[in-house]
């Protein structure tokens, strides 16, 4: 630990899918600049792990862990008295967590599916504004809540069906809130991340998704979770003062470039074949029922 | 445990070191703040005004500030709408400090308060010259002296809410604004192969000498009833300040905006989601 003082030192931060992926990045960002972390998810082995990391860094005590199913209104009540009780108070709310939801065919979407696939990603969304603003209208000192949307959000094709819709309503929702938290002066933004290099993203075909980036992305590097990690922390910080209601768009360029920029890949079905559930980094994996047979994989 | 508005947080970044950065309109306002930012954050400025007294005193405080040993700041007087001025400040980066790794187009001006159909042809000209024409050509000119000073580089264009939305008898400006934002997505797409990232941000109300034209124009004799008026439109309820829109900038310049490339990032207390 350097002596100088972190871009968030002190601040205390709820961060919601925060064991894996672009969460855990965040969470490993706000350690590194002085915050202190509690990180809700339900994949509890994931996140005694990067506990056990932080804590091995000389850092855990700036980090708890509470499993929670942001869907659930007493559980995220709780997330957030533990922020209170055993900090203090809370500064910023990352509503990052998020699954795959319902795939595949529109013609054969279950309606169980979609509605557990809002249920994680809108519900889960409202529930972390309702009651992180809650605790920053109790401490008076105002707050930042950023909200993971994607640029599925913005465009047809950038993800399934329900995900971008849940994603639509994320940026809609950040909107509104920024507007009527404002007096409290609770900032409200949401990031939208390209494509990511992570697990969920590319199911374990990593060679493949790469050389794929690769021709549809425009700058050449490929995006890591740190990339959205750093936009989170700006957003979080006293570095982004008059910034509210703004929709962040961190995607190597993808969506800058136009339709024209991408080309359709050869082999590649836009019609799915298949349909079922992908829950995510919850340690239930992905559910797939094929519609046909595979001819090709 | 604090989210202050209008605490001044000590600067604790230093993430510019040994960067070069032009920055366009210096003298005054956004731009001397973004100048300001960058030379805190350790990099060397090339500032470019055609107020020469305004821009000799932006340099003088920075000398007097940092000093000898302090990154260096240098200046080039000039019309944005000459093509000569966006030559001079790009080859002062290279002359004067070895690189240019950062461009910022800020300079801008609002051209007059006219309705629609009274705009002239010299009006038109004269808007475009300053907000559209100088971006593009630094842009252009800017690419090879990125690669030639290796490692990418960052372009930060200062467009405008104004772009996203009609601007009453602010017809010409709003267009221009328009035309940086859709330039900045072409500059991103063609030069991120070479790693050279490029983004806008979109002010709202600043508070600056710009915007208060604008409330002298909204009602003379009652400029202050104009800013209540104003401000009661931005959810934050106040208007923002040029080193506000120096962090935004800061930030993209960085590495901490490594991802971003060919966004258009508003700032503006939340004007333009009502």
């Amino acid at each position: 630990m350097s002596a100088e003082e972190g871009r968030l030192q002190d601040r205390v931060a709820v961060i919601t899918g925060g064991a894996a992926g672009i969460g855990a990045a965040t969470v490993r960002m706000f350690v590194a600049e002085g915050a202190k972390v509690v990180i809700g998810d339900l994949n509890a082995e994931a996140a005694h792990e990067l506990i056990d990391e932080l804590t091995d860094a000389g850092v855990g005590d700036q980090v708890r862990f509470q499993s929670v199913d942001v869907a659930d209104e007493s559980q995220v009540i709780e997330l957030m008295s533990l922020a209170t009780t055993d900090f203090g108070g809370i500064d910023v709310v990352f509503n990052n967590a998020g699954i795959g939801g319902a795939i595949g065919s529109i013609l054969e979407l279950e309606v169980d599916h979609w509605d557990q696939t809002f249920a994680v990603m809108t519900r889960g969304v409202f529930l972390g504004i309702k009651h992180g603003a809650r605790a920053m209208r109790a401490s008076g000192n105002g707050g930042s809540i950023i909200n993971t949307a994607s640029i599925a959000a913005l465009s047809g094709r950038g993800g399934p069906l329900a995900y971008s819709a849940t994603k639509a309503a994320v940026v809609n929702i950040t909107l509104n809130a920024a507007v009527e938290l404002a007096p409290l002066n609770i900032r409200v933004n949401a990031v939208c991340p390209g494509i990511i290099f992570t697990d969920l993203m590319h199911r374990g075909h990593a060679v493949e998704a790469e050389q794929t980036i690769e021709k549809i992305q425009p700058l050449p590097q490929r995006g890591e979770p740190e990339h959205i990690a750093s936009m989170v922390r700006f957003l979080a910080s006293d570095e982004s003062t008059f910034v509210t209601g703004t929709t962040q768009v961190v995607d190597g360029g993808y969506l800058a470039q136009g339709t024209l920029g991408v080309h359709p890949l050869p082999g590649v079905s836009y019609t799915p074949t298949y349909t079922g559930m992908n829950y995510g980094t919850t340690g239930r994996g992905t559910e797939i029922n094929y519609l046909e047979p595979r001819t090709n994989t | 445990m604090s989210n202050e508005a209008n605490s001044a947080a000590p600067l604790l970044l230093h993430r510019l070191a040994s960067k070069v950065v032009v920055v366009t309109g210096a003298a005054k306002g956004i731009g001397a703040a973004i100048a300001n930012r960058c030379v805190a954050e350790g990099a060397s400025v090339v500032l470019v005004d055609r107020d020469a007294d305004a821009l000799e005193a932006v340099e003088q405080a920075i000398q007097e500030r940092h000093g000898a040993a302090g990154p260096n700041a240098s200046t080039v007087v000039g019309d944005m709408a000459d093509e000569s001025t966006v030559r001079n400040m790009i080859d002062a980066a290279l002359d004067t400090h070895g690189r240019l790794d950062g461009l910022v187009n800020n300079a801008g001006i609002f051209g007059s308060f006219t309705r629609f159909e009274d705009n002239t042809i010299e009006a038109f000209q004269e808007i475009i010259g300053v907000n559209v024409q100088a971006v593009w050509l630094a842009m252009k000119y800017a690419k090879p002296a990125m690669l030639a000073s290796d490692g990418g580089g960052s372009i930060v264009n200062i467009a405008s809410m104004a772009a996203m939305r009609a601007n009453r008898q602010l017809s010409l400006y709003g267009m221009t604004k328009g035309a940086v934002a859709n330039l900045t997505m072409n500059a991103a797409t063609e030069y991120a192969k070479h790693n050279i990232r490029v983004n806008a941000i979109c002010p709202g109300p600043i508070d600056t000498d710009m915007l208060g034209n604008v409330e002298a124009f909204i009602d003379e004799r009652h400029s202050d009833a104009a800013r209540a008026q104003i401000e009661r439109s931005i959810p934050l309820r106040r208007y923002g300040r040029p080193d506000e829109i120096a962090a935004v900038a800061a930030f993209l310049l960085s590495a901490d905006a490594s991802f971003m490339t060919g966004a258009r990032v508003p700032v503006d207390g939340g004007q333009s989601l009502e």
